[in-house]
């Protein structure tokens, strides 16, 4: 029997007026916050029979996309958009051989391959390293082809367009001519820690990405269903994390691939792959660990 | 690429099956032409391959950062 979460991805599925959705178990009975497109589609006796035992809320259309950007400018605007030297600093700006965009190379990771082998580069999503090129073995730039490549794309997983979805995230290995280009250890922020942890509600984070640089933020979600609109498709992701930030923006076009991490034990909760104005979508960091055989330790 | 002995094998069957009855200098000159043939042919293979499909990276043991400066 489908659990909650899945609930609720198959109720954006089979609505797509609505693009997110969460469920505040702190209430009595627990309230369901849904997110509308378009207000004129909304349809709350169809959203009150698909859960007859909550309380609906509804909120103001939030339109939701993957934060990618097509903007470089000619000059960086923040150290993440700078061109960064070895051993290299993750947050930094990534842009792969055959795309016309830039987003964030998030974090350190070792990846293990099917045969055993391992490998160590950095993590980011789908659509900032692959975008659906046709390219496997993408060579990836910092901070754009302006400069050399610091690593290649290995592993992706692509949205589903019908599908479940989980996670938008892909691995490069960053090893170049007998060294690895990258560092463990994040711009603006430093090491972080080898140990995941889960989201939960309140729970304070930060995150260092190319566009907004470092930023802080607080979780203010689990388990949401969220309805992405990539160029081209919609996709649908279940038991996903949703950030804000208390004061400014937490996220912008471009910060796609950050790795979210909580506050005070700088252990990597999240990575940021979606957004819209006031919020911040992540695929717990749990998933993604499992779905491309990584670990945050080198 | 095959050695004389079985290039020269190889045409000695050819004249035998079409009754050509070659001579040892056309048989020879056959041998040159043939092997000249089978290593261009490998030379442009090896060539295109390593424009397709470049080799693989050499696979790294451990995590081992470099620095090395690229701005």
């Amino acid at each position: 029997m489908p659990d909650e979460r899945e609930l609720l991805a198959d109720f954006l599925r089979a609505h797509p007026q609505y693009n997110l959705a969460y469920i505040d178990q702190s209430t009595n009975p627990p309230t369901i916050h849904v997110h509308l497109l378009d207000p004129e589609r909304a349809d709350p006796l169809a959203a009150a029979s698909s859960f007859p035992h909550h309380r609906l809320r509804f909120h103001g259309s939030v339109k939701i996309r993957p934060l990618i950007t097509h903007t470089i400018e000619p000059r960086a605007q923040n150290v993440c958009q700078e061109c960064q030297n070895e051993p290299i600093k993750l947050g930094c700006q990534v842009q792969p051989a055959h795309g016309d965009w830039v987003g964030t190379a998030g974090a350190p990771v070792r990846y293990t391959d099917d045969a055993g082998k391992p490998r160590w580069g950095f993590l980011s999503n789908w659509h900032v390293l692959n975008g659906g090129l046709n390219a496997p073995n993408d060579e990836q730039f910092q901070p754009d082809r302006q400069r050399g490549p610091i690593g290649r794309l290995v592993a992706s997983i692509a949205p589903s367009r019908t599908g479940k979805n989980k996670v938008d995230a892909a691995f490069a290995c960053s090893f170049r001519d007998g060294k690895h280009t990258t560092a463990w250890s994040l711009l603006l922020f430093g090491d972080p820690s080898t140990s995941p942890v889960n989201a939960s509600n309140g729970l304070p984070v930060v995150k260092v990405g190319r566009t907004t640089a470092l930023t802080h933020g607080v979780c203010v979600a689990t388990g949401a269903a969220v309805t992405v609109a990539y160029d081209g498709f919609d996709a649908t992701f279940e038991d996903q994390d949703v950030f804000r930030s208390p004061a400014g923006e937490f996220s912008a076009p471009g910060d796609s691939g950050s790795m979210i991490l909580a506050e005070s034990c700088r252990c990597p909760t999240a990575l940021l792959f979606a957004g819209g104005p006031d919020v911040t979508i992540g695929n717990p960091i749990r998933h993604v660990l499992a779905a491309l055989n990584l670990r945050l330790d080198p | 690429m095959p050695d004389r002995r079985t290039t020269e094998a190889l045409i000695g069957a050819t004249d035998q099956l079409f009754g050509l009855q070659l001579q040892r200098p056309q048989l020879n000159n056959l041998v040159c032409i043939f092997q000249a043939a089978m290593a261009a042919w490998q030379c442009y293979q090896a060539t295109y391959n390593a424009c397709v499909n470049p080799a693989p990276p050499p696979p790294s043991t451990g995590y081992d950062p470099g620095n090395r400066p690229r701005c």
